[in-house]
């Protein structure tokens, strides 16, 4: 059985095309049963972040505007492109750098808008997947992502590796996510949920891998590039970078 | 610069009634969505197509030139869901023999991934019907009339301003980087793009500060009115 897949695995990364785009779930593509049940798992997680945000706003109105331009900024990633190896052409999910500065539950909201404009706006994602699109770029991706940068820190690795990991991985399990929710959606009768994922996995988060890297990267560069500003004190957010 | 919301303000349905376009959009997704008959996705998408082709008056070249973009995605994921690898090659549709295993495309497969891109497509179009003729400023009605919260009204609506301004800061960055050849390699790619978040990180810290006294000085109470 384990060749089978070694087998699958290697035919669908020869066959792949190179143009991999980091994406979103379409619309339709999820049936009204998995599109509603991730909404419901979502729901939690949004809902914790908003009275977050509800908490910071009362404290200080112009955080508002602050949230609101982070995630004008998330956003406009997905309009950039990501130098890569493979030639490929691909967007930073920008969540990595975002949990860190502002907090995973913060950043979930922030997420869940970024991504109903990417619906809206740019027919990137969906309405209907947008709870399944949540789950695996504004939830899955920052809580990693946070998590990775406080254990690395705890293990007193650099601040600049600890950057990279968290960014790269926060990058990569979005795109692993989206793969399980696609394999349990479309697993039938006589195709396993295993096989499925195998193939799912090495379309979508084996060919991330290069970018997620590129995404760790460049999120060291401008943390870099901002670190100058930190003696300053523009702005108490950047005493968390 | 973004095309959809171009076409949202300039098309013929702009002032038609928007409760009537939500209701005729969710009523199609939801038909969509829970049918399993190719002919009925085929022809709400025939239905969405004309309504925004015929009477919207979106230029065809483009609005087909919108489907592009799902469709690499359709195209990924239908190599997974077709093709499998497999011991034998009884009840296939397509065989290809490998060592000791067939590259197969069983029928049933077969027949749920079109259903599945028909399905796709016709829920992708209802999208559009939305969201090509209803402009932002009249989703953000809808949205305070069905009592979303007004504080992520709020939020919405300002990043929604917000993303067209940096998006312009992008554009004159980038052609002024691109201009020196900025993009030219690999290291000169990292370089130009880490330059430009910075310079859009300080640009939006600069822009930060300035509102919050221009906010101030309009007597600003924590709520944005709309």
């Amino acid at each position: 059985m384990k060749k089978k897949y070694l087998v699958l695995f290697g035919l669908v990364l020869v066959f792949m095309p190179k143009y991999a785009n980091a994406m979103h779930i379409m619309e339709g593509y999820l049936s009204p049963f998995w599109a509603g049940l991730w909404t419901i798992v979502s729901l939690p997680f949004v809902i914790l972040g908003f009275r977050n945000i509800s908490k910071m706003v009362k404290e200080d109105g112009n955080k508002k505007i602050l949230i609101a331009l982070m995630g004008a900024f998330v956003f406009v990633l997905s309009a950039l492109k990501l130098p890569s190896i493979t030639g490929s052409s691909s967007h930073p999910t920008g969540v990595g750098l975002g949990a860190i500065v502002l907090g995973p539950s913060v950043m979930s909201v922030i997420g869940m808008i970024v991504l109903i404009f990417q619906a809206l706006l740019l027919a990137h994602g969906g309405i209907t997947t947008l709870g399944a699109n949540t789950f695996s770029m504004a939830i899955v991706g920052p809580f990693v992502a946070f998590g990775i940068y406080k254990l690395s820190q705890k293990a007193g690795w650099k601040k600049e590796f600890s950057i990279f990991l968290a960014a790269a991985f926060g990058n990569l399990i979005t795109y692993v996510v989206t793969s399980f929710q696609l394999a349990m959606a479309h697993a039938g009768a006589n195709e396993g949920f295993m096989e499925l994922l195998v193939k799912f996995l090495s379309i979508f988060a084996i060919t991330q891998i290069p970018l997620a890297i590129a995404e760790g990267i460049l999120s060291v560069i401008v943390y870099n590039l901002i670190a100058g500003y930190k003696e300053e004190g523009v702005l108490a957010y950047e005493k968390n970078i | 610069m973004l095309i959809i919301d171009r076409y949202a303000y300039i098309n013929k349905l702009r002032y038609f009634n928007d409760d009537l376009k939500l209701f005729l959009f969710i009523m199609m997704i939801t038909i969509a969505l829970f049918s399993n008959s190719y002919i009925v996705h085929i022809s709400i998408f025939i239905i969405m197509s004309v309504i925004l082709v015929g009477i919207a008056q979106i230029p065809i070249k483009g609005y087909f030139k919108m489907y592009l973009l799902p469709m690499s995605f359709i195209i990924l994921s239908l190599i997974a869901l077709v093709f499998s690898i497999s011991h034998s090659n009884v009840d296939t549709f397509f065989s290809v023999k490998l060592s000791n295993f067939y590259l197969v495309v069983r029928d049933d497969s077969l027949l749920k991934a079109i259903i599945l891109t028909t399905r796709a497509f016709s829920a992708i179009s209802c999208s559009y019907f939305l969201i090509l003729t209803t402009p932002f400023n009249n989703l953000i009605k809808l949205l305070l009339k069905y009592k979303i919260p007004v504080l992520l009204i709020e939020l919405i609506m300002l990043t929604y301003r917000f993303i067209f301004i940096l998006l312009e800061e992008i554009a004159k960055i980038y052609k002024a980087q691109d201009l020196r050849f900025g993009y030219i390699n690999m290291k000169n790619s990292f370089n130009s793009l880490g330059l430009l978040l910075r310079t859009l990180i300080v640009r939006i810290i600069k822009r930060y500060k300035d509102m919050i006294i221009s906010l101030e000085s309009k007597n600003y109470d924590n709520r944005f009115y709309m």
